[in-house]
């Protein structure tokens, strides 16, 4: 039987047809068109007598309870879909970052040189390293960088334009003098907890190779456009001794966005 | 708020633990996929076990919802499959057959019947539709659910919803008419 054919027939039995005409005559020219006719009718006539199935109270009350057990067990997942405004709060963050520095570099009183002042002021008796805070144990505190020279100049004579530059710069050649705090958690758990979400963090930061060798947040930072609160992992290739010419990474703890790499 | 959005938050409660969430969800949509999973299954105790594993898998599969369809055809759907494997599985492993000392006409069994809502001949003749047709006709003939509904359900397109349920009352009038000849 050809589709249309199929259809009307279905329509006819079902009722659904306005005019049943074509129907009708379908089914008193063709056999094969009125059996199928009365096969559909007939099933449709014994389906119309079925009742809705339902449960009974009881059986209602423990498929709950059974379902709600298992899933207890095994808790569901559901993907959590970020509103909007979450998902574009990165690129806003970026924007503000980026607008911020602009800002603060057109700014008369932060042109590179008076960076250069303001950190000869703070590095001048080593006091730098009191006021870097270091998160995950004590730092070397008071031992002076040696890479600084006594007019407060970087030591490689190198200090560029941007102030944030020049200024991860000075904390390397500080990490590349020893002066960091290896993570110092009380308990080996929490230590191997802290070194392992480190970890997990440089590789997000595409930082296959490199280890974390401490955590720090720079009470000054505030003065070159960053955010003191802001806890950065300072990151050298492993297992590589420090020297002066060890890479030295900062990446930004909870974010784990790379920062900056004095190389 | 759309209903697709009302059911993916309410799942979402579901996932952090809210009990409240979970009943709600369930009481919508538990005696409706009861009624698929009995209709296919032919079997009361096999029905109620269908639906609960629907309810788990939907549940543990939710953060795959998309909202592209309602809950309610998502959750059929995955009731109808859920029919289809354990059917599978029945068939590999046959049920025992009956005693001999088993009575029909016992009260509880009578009870059951009646409670199935539906003739023991229909029943027997649903249950002699493979999977497809018999899924194409509880659907659309004993569900009341349109052809595009249905269709949805399946995963199958609407042409594919005709004939199955165009093929599957013919075959169920064969059956039917040769319960009555015999």
């Amino acid at each position: 039987m050809r589709k249309h054919e199929i259809e009307l027939i279905t329509a006819l039995a079902e009722g659904t047809l306005d005019d049943e005409t074509q129907a009708r005559a379908l089914i008193a020219s063709s056999n094969k068109a009125r059996i199928e006719y009365e096969g559909q009718k007939t099933a449709l006539a014994a389906l119309a007598d079925v009742q809705p199935a339902v449960m009974s109270d009881i059986e209602k009350a423990t498929l709950h309870r059974d379902t709600w057990t298992a899933l207890k067990t095994q808790p569901v997942a559901v993907k959590k879909t970020a509103p909007w405004y979450y998902r574009w709060s990165y690129a806003a963050a970026g924007l503000f970052l980026v607008v911020g520095l602009v800002t603060v570099l057109n700014t008369d009183g932060f042109s590179g040189d008076e960076a250069g002042t303001e950190e000869l002021a703070i590095s001048r008796d080593g006091g730098e390293a009191a006021d870097t805070s270091i998160a995950a144990g004590g730092a070397d505190q008071g031992a002076e960088a040696p890479s600084i020279a006594e007019d407060g100049a970087l030591a490689d004579d190198s200090a560029s334009d941007d102030p944030i530059v020049d200024f991860f710069r000075l904390e390397a050649s500080k990490v590349r003098a020893g002066q960091f705090a290896t993570a110092t958690a009380s308990e080996a758990d929490e230590q191997q907890s802290v070194l392992d979400k480190q970890t997990e963090c440089l590789l997000r930061a595409d930082l296959e190779g490199y280890e974390a060798v401490g955590e720090v947040s720079f009470a000054d930072a505030e003065d070159f456009g960053l955010d003191p609160d802001t806890a950065y992992l300072i990151a050298v290739p492993t297992a590589e001794e420090l020297g002066e010419d060890t890479p030295v990474v900062f990446v930004e703890a909870d974010t784990c966005a790379l920062v900056h790499t004095d190389e | 708020m759309t209903t697709a959005a009302k059911d993916a938050v309410l799942l979402a409660r579901v996932a952090d633990g809210d009990h409240d969430a979970f009943t709600e969800v369930m009481r919508a949509h538990e005696d409706r996929v009861f009624s698929v999973c009995l209709r296919i299954m032919g079997d009361r105790e096999k029905a109620l076990d269908a639906t609960q594993e629907t309810f788990l898998t939907a549940f543990r599969k939710a953060h795959q919802f998309e909202g592209k369809s309602t809950f309610g055809t998502w959750v059929y759907r995955i009731a109808v499959n859920t029919c289809y494997d354990q059917l599978r599985k029945q068939k590999r492993r046959p049920s025992e057959p009956m005693p001999d000392y088993f009575d029909p006409a016992d009260a509880s069994a009578q009870e059951a019947v009646e409670a199935a809502g539906i003739r023991p001949e229909l029943q027997e003749a649903l249950s002699s539709l493979s999977p497809e047709f018999r899924s194409a006709i509880v659907l659309s003939d004993i569900e009341g659910m349109s052809l595009p509904e249905a269709a949805e359900t399946l995963g199958v397109p609407v042409g594919t919803m005709k004939s199955r349920v165009f093929r599957g009352r013919r075959l169920l009038a064969q059956h039917l008419g040769n319960q009555n000849t015999t």
